[in-house]
């Protein structure tokens, strides 16, 4: 094959990333042999969705800590190879499939899984200390104007004054470009990270800073959610250095500051692929050590409503709800309100169930009105409804 | 270790699973955009392949069959789907995106939906070619297809990829 051939080695870059994001559950030999006839006991065959409801009992019992021990390991999802057990007489305590130690398949040199590109972001990898910013590459750091279609700026203060392009004369072409920007919600969970869309204009490539300033600057579009940084804390200054963001703030955040932390490194790790931590300093002081996203279960709601976006306005007719989701044998429930009565509801499979995220998408055919739309998803215990994500939307 | 030949097709499911089942799903789920379809697609692959296993023999050639059953059925998959997720932003499932490549992610989102807006048969030879690493012999064998066919599909894609970047700006 070509490799000197620039498109194709960026095709290659392009396609290991988004493959690298692909995480199989890791279940599915269990799966295949159980189609294949391998017989296993009862117990074994229904042990996935025994687990499942254990898991959610332990949820429910001691928290998001256990919950989250176990997802830890599932979502890591590489086997480790260990004894082999392919007529388990007893469930194997774990709650992967482990596939029994097996001859090597001459066609690979390497059928041992070996550790995810997700290892490095675990909190434990790469601790040293942050490079002094003005010997890392920095981002093209021009101001970012407020993006004119800005829904509602909060910030009573007019934009920052730019600060100058250290690196450039000519102006730096101006992009719009859609970024996602978290922010926190309440759930039955406690307090979670949602996402929205938003067009910002991007200045010179500084995707980065366009969507923290988004992130700090502007209020959420849906009235559910809020940021978690003090009104007005400005970005005083990014740089980049390999696969970290050093991002120098003006104000800690006043509370919650795990989360608010967590809402700045997804919203920073979203928009730049190539960036895995981040290290928060305020005004130049360094503050806790290089932070990546913590495990999905943990920080983000366990049900978000993406389609229709809150406010929208949508022709009768059919209407598109989707949404991603992280909820037990991936069934997301949707209902639509008029008037606080339930008008339309539904329910859909998303394309991973718990612990995995996946999307989910569904229609309902609405006539014109103002509704509330939303998806939530029914506690496995005692079926009461949990984690809705609502929309207010008009259909003409 | 002793080599393979002598497998029944438990062991062979096994085996390929561990070395294989994970590029597999990737590989389907960049043809599909969907990873719960993509893993529906490699494990009928493996059942097939287990079906089959008498007449296989072969880890090489069972590799080669899985890649063929999961481009087949990924494209069967696809063009049974209802729902075309057309507006959906790159990394909709919230996948964490921390990776080696250079391309920022607006570059990137712009590629992977070149990608998909290609003809099938274009985007499956770019996929098996620049993902899974494999020889213009091999991609033809997959997708049962001439090698010029391979030939002339990778060009075809890669002009229109092509165009798409040339708009980005550098």
């Amino acid at each position: 094959m070509n490799h000197d051939d620039p498109l194709g080695e960026a095709l290659r870059r392009v396609l290991r990333a988004e493959g690298d994001e692909v995480q199989p559950r890791g279940d599915g030999l269990g799966r295949i042999r159980e189609r294949t006839g391998r017989r296993r006991s009862l117990f074994a065959r229904f042990r996935p969705a025994l687990l499942a409801t254990a898991t959610v009992a332990v949820l429910g019992v001691a928290g998001g800590a256990a919950y989250s021990t176990l997802l830890g390991d599932e979502q890591r999802l590489v086997p480790p190879v260990t004894t082999p057990t392919s007529e388990p007489a007893t469930p194997a305590p774990n709650a992967t499939e482990l596939p029994p130690t097996l001859p090597t398949p001459r066609a690979t040199r390497s059928p041992r899984p070996r550790p995810t590109p997700d290892a490095s972001r675990s909190p434990a990898a790469s601790r040293s200390p942050v490079g002094a910013p003005s010997n890392a590459p920095t981002l093209p750091e021009a101001a970012t104007p407020p993006p004119p279609g800005d829904p509602a700026p909060d910030d009573p203060k007019p934009p920052k004054s730019p600060s100058p392009s250290p690196t450039t004369s000519t102006p730096a072409p101006i992009t719009t470009s859609t970024v996602a920007v978290y922010y926190a919600g309440d759930t039955e969970r406690g307090l979670k990270l949602y996402r929205e869309l938003r067009a910002v204009s991007v200045t010179g490539g500084a995707v980065i800073t366009a969507a923290i300033e988004e992130m700090l600057r502007a209020t959420p579009v849906d009235p559910d959610y809020r940021g978690l940084w003090a009104p007005g804390t400005r970005v005083l200054g990014i740089s980049k250095a390999g696969d970290r963001v050093t991002v120098d703030l003006s104000a800690a955040a006043p509370a919650d500051t795990e989360l608010a932390m967590q809402q700045l490194v997804h919203t920073a790790t979203a928009v730049a692929t190539d960036v895995s931590t981040v290290q928060l300093r305020v005004n130049g002081a360094p503050v806790g050590g290089p932070t990546g996203r913590a495990p999905q279960t943990d920080v983000l709601a366990p049900v978000w409503l993406t389609t229709p976006v809150q406010g929208a306005t949508l022709p009768a007719g059919t209407v598109q709800l989707e949404g991603v989701a992280t909820v037990f044998e991936g069934t997301v429930s949707w209902q639509v309100l008029s008037d606080g009565e339930v008008v339309e509801e539904g329910f859909t499979t998303a394309s991973e169930g718990a612990p995995g995220r996946g999307t989910w998408s569904d229609t309902v055919t609405l006539e014109p009105g103002s509704y509330v739309v939303r998806a939530l998803t029914y506690s496995a215990e005692d079926g009461s409804p949990q984690f809705a994500d609502t929309k207010q939307i008009t259909v003409k | 270790m002793e080599p393979s030949a002598s497998w029944d097709a438990d062991e062979a499911v096994t085996a390929l699973y561990a070395a294989h089942y994970r590029s597999l799903v990737r590989m389907a789920a960049l043809l599909l955009r969907d990873t719960g379809a993509a893993e529906e697609v490699v494990q009928d692959a493996f059942i097939a392949m287990h079906g089959g296993w008498r007449r296989l023999r072969d880890p090489d050639r069972a590799l080669a069959y899985l890649r063929q059953a999961v481009v087949n059925r990924a494209r069967s998959a696809l063009r049974h789907r209802s729902v075309v997720e057309r507006h959906a932003p790159a990394g909709s499932a919230d996948a964490p995106s921390a990776e080696d490549g250079a391309l920022g992610a607006l570059e990137r989102q712009e590629v992977m939906a070149a990608l998909r807006r290609l003809p099938t048969r274009q985007r499956e030879v770019l996929v098996l070619r620049y993902y899974s690493d494999l020889s213009e012999a091999d991609i033809a064998a997959v997708l049962k297809i001439s090698r010029g066919a391979v030939k002339s599909h990778a060009s075809r894609g890669m002009t229109a990829l092509r165009a798409t970047l040339e708009q980005l700006p550098s």
